[in-house]
């Protein structure tokens, strides 16, 4: 069985299901598909059986030509789907086999039965709204003996969230659909609820870091853990549902986004280098259930600062030599 | 008036033309042979690159070309020689003056002309390194090396500064520095005799620094303390000018406490800036509000704290700051630490340090210390790391 479909913008037009080759295609009655376009010729071409048992679509001397892409193309032959034009018309061909068929799960199915439903949207809203407030609860100023209003910081903060995970859902939706994504607002607001559970996940690993990494060692994991969230927010940004195959599309544009995050991440980071900002961090978390976090004696500080000011001291050396250089 | 006016000059520090003066001071002249006392931050410029700069002295009878022969940066003094020339030379005061009598100075402020202005003698500043005459006077920059002198026209001092908004409070320099000064032997006037003199001085100073603010600071228990709210700290040598401040943040719920130390008159080398300060504080936060007022309160304080961070990097005249960042554990408490080095890059073995000290193992109560120093070794900065930090804690010895 060979599908011959007439392609529009965004969906198929027409589909014709044939037996066998040959079909032929132009704007003449006669033919097996016909195209009444003023750019496609009476007769325009036919898809023929190749010798080695495949299809091929044939030119058959046309006006305007055969274009695989931009290509002008005596011939084409046929694998998968293939799409091609003839004058201003897009065609797609496919052999059809009888194990093209895939299963669909059910969980897959509920899902695009109900996308465009108001309850996908509060599940996703109540899923990033929990999400809220366990970060919440899982930070140690929540905690700390100088916080006083712990039920009041909570459900403002929920109160805000509920707010905000629309507005920054349909911002989403504007810049998915911008690319010429097709998703609702539900998928964005369940990705935005993810999310949100993402800086969860970043949270639950640097509180427990915090009490048992030196300071140093904390901003390293800080940086990592601020580096994988914005790739797992680009992923999941990029990744938002969308019906139909289209694995490699959302893989480029993950990774356009992934690319440009640490750009940005690396040049502020070596520009502070050059200029030789120091890197000073003033987090200072309050005890957690009594533990108040690794620390050094006093004396093994002194004994660090001695190595900072032997190397401050060569750094200094260098400039000296190279000023009574010139 | 008229005896002294020409053993007074206006001293010049310029690069070759003859109309260009970059800096202007005030000097004067001690002896027979051509030799002019003025200040070593009106020649400062020249010292620190003597190959672009040239000196001369200006009286009624004309202009002198001069050399430099020896400073001392600490008192803040330099020594020219000029060709002897016909006029008497000022005599050095054999005492000084009783509290309260009438002196007079005598210098060329903003170039206009020389000035005689009369004024007080109040004895010597209580606080700070160096020896310092107060003066009831109106000084004027431009002034800076002109002579002070009594009734009887000796000179009892020299000009040095003023305290800026202070209407007319002024400081000069004890005659018996001079004195120091002219029995010192000269150095050569080339760029590397001159930087490893000045190396010479900051070492001598931070020799000094060591033995009257490190070693009291750093060693043994605490005799005295200082309470600032509910902390304690040992109580700095006398020798520091040390206030208190409180504020209270009404918004925010906060209240503040602040104890500050600082050394008066440190000496301020050319492009390097103050040298040998030491300089203390300890900030403590109380919180009535909620955490995020307290945590907004003590990290803005902590951040504000940070001087060196804004230093200039690759200046040429320091390393770049180095810093080490650690939570550390003292005899008494627990600190998070961030501390910066930079090292001078023409003087060898000293460096500026700041230490900036968070500690919040208290409900309710955190506090802020921080700790600078300038021109000093990195065995001094530890010591007085030591001494400082490791003696702070909350009054009840808890």
């Amino acid at each position: 069985m060979i599908a011959v479909r007439l392609v529009g913008e965004r969906s198929t037009l027409r589909e014709q299901i044939f037996d066998r080759a040959p079909i032929r295609i132009g704007r003449a009655p006669e033919n097996e598909f016909v195209l009444f376009e003023s750019s496609v010729s009476r007769l325009h071409a036919r898809i023929d059986q190749a010798p080695d048992g495949g299809l091929v679509l044939q030119d058959l001397g046309s006006r305007n030509g055969l274009r695989l892409g931009t290509e002008r193309r005596e011939s084409v032959p046929i694998a998968g789907r293939t799409r091609c034009r003839l004058g201003m018309v897009e065609i797609e061909i496919e052999a059809l086999t009888s194990d093209d068929t895939i299963e669909l799960p059910y969980a897959e199915l509920r899902r695009f039965e109900r996308r465009s439903g108001v309850a996908p949207m509060l599940l996703a809203l109540l899923i990033g709204l929990l999400g809220f407030i366990t970060g919440r609860v899982l930070s140690p100023a929540l905690w700390s003996p100088w916080q006083k209003e712990r039920l009041v910081t909570v459900a403002g903060g929920a109160l805000a969230m509920l707010i905000v995970l629309p507005i920054a859902s349909f911002v989403l939706l504007v810049v998915l659909r911008t690319a010429g994504r097709v998703v609702w607002l539900s998928d964005t607001m369940q990705a935005m609820a993810w999310i949100v559970w993402l800086w969860v996940l970043c949270l639950a690993i640097r509180v427990p870091a915090y009490y048992v990494l030196s300071p140093s060692d904390l901003g390293a994991l800080s940086g990592l853990l601020v580096v994988i969230a914005l790739v797992c927010t680009a992923v999941i940004a990029a990744g938002t549902r969308r019906p139909g195959p289209n694995l490699r599309f959302r893989a480029i544009w993950a990774l356009a986004v992934i690319l440009m995050v640490l750009g940005f991440v690396g040049v502020g980071t070596e520009k502070d280098r050059r200029s030789g900002k120091p890197t000073l961090d003033f987090d200072i978390q309050p005890p957690f259930f009594g533990m108040s976090g690794r620390s050094e004696d006093l004396e093994d500080y002194l004994g660090s600062l001695r190595t900072i000011g032997t190397q401050a001291a060569n750094e200094a050396e260098q400039v000296r030599k190279r000023q009574d250089h010139e | 008036m008229e005896r002294a006016r020409d053993s007074v000059f206006t001293v010049e520090v310029h690069s070759g033309s003859s109309d260009a003066r970059d800096v202007l001071g005030s000097g004067y002249l001690v002896s027979d042979t051509g030799l002019v006392v003025t200040n070593y931050h009106v020649v400062g410029s020249y010292i620190d690159d003597p190959k672009r700069y040239q000196l001369r002295v200006r009286n009624g009878q004309g202009v002198h070309a001069a050399r430099l022969l020896r400073f001392d940066l600490i008192n803040d003094l330099a020594l020219l020689e000029i060709a002897p020339i016909a006029v008497r030379p000022l005599t050095l005061a054999q005492r000084d003056p009783e509290r309260g009598s009438s002196i007079v100075s005598l210098g060329n402020p903003e170039g206009l002309g020389l000035s005689l202005i009369e004024g007080v003698f109040n004895g010597y500043a209580e606080k700070g390194f160096v020896d310092r005459q107060l003066l009831s006077m109106p000084l004027n920059s431009g002034m800076s090396g002109g002579p002070i002198m009594n009734r009887a026209g000796e000179v009892i001092g020299t000009n040095v500064s003023v305290i800026w908004r202070a209407n007319s409070l002024s400081f000069g320099v004890p005659v018996a520095k001079v004195k120091a000064l002219l029995a010192a032997p000269s150095v050569s006037t080339d760029a590397a005799s001159l930087r490893a003199d000045v190396s010479r001085q900051l070492a001598a100073l931070e020799h000094e620094t060591r033995a009257r603010v490190v070693e009291k600071l750093s060693h043994g228990d605490a005799v005295a303390t200082v309470a600032v709210g509910e902390l304690s700290l040992r109580r700095p040598p006398a020798l520091f000018d040390c206030w208190n401040t409180s504020h209270v943040y009404e918004d925010e719920g906060v209240t503040k406490r602040h104890y500050g130390c600082n050394l008066q008159f440190t000496p301020r080398v050319e492009k390097i800036g103050e040298v040998g300060s030491v300089e203390l504080g300890i900030e403590e936060l109380t919180s009535r509000g909620n955490a995020y007022g307290f945590y907004g309160a003590l990290g803005t304080q902590a951040e504000h704290s940070h001087r060196i961070k804004a230093q200039e990097p690759n200046n040429g005249i320091l390393s770049a700051p180095h810093c080490e960042v650690e939570r550390i554990r003292t005899r008494y408490m627990a600190f998070k630490v961030n501390t910066c080095l930079s090292a001078y890059v023409k003087h060898p073995g000293l460096f500026n340090g700041e230490l900036i000290a968070t500690t919040v193992s208290r409900p309710r109560h955190g506090a802020v210390l921080t700790l600078r120093a300038s021109g000093i070794t990195l065995d001094s900065f530890l010591a007085l790391t030591r001494g400082v930090l490791g003696d702070v804690r909350w009054g009840d010895g808890q």
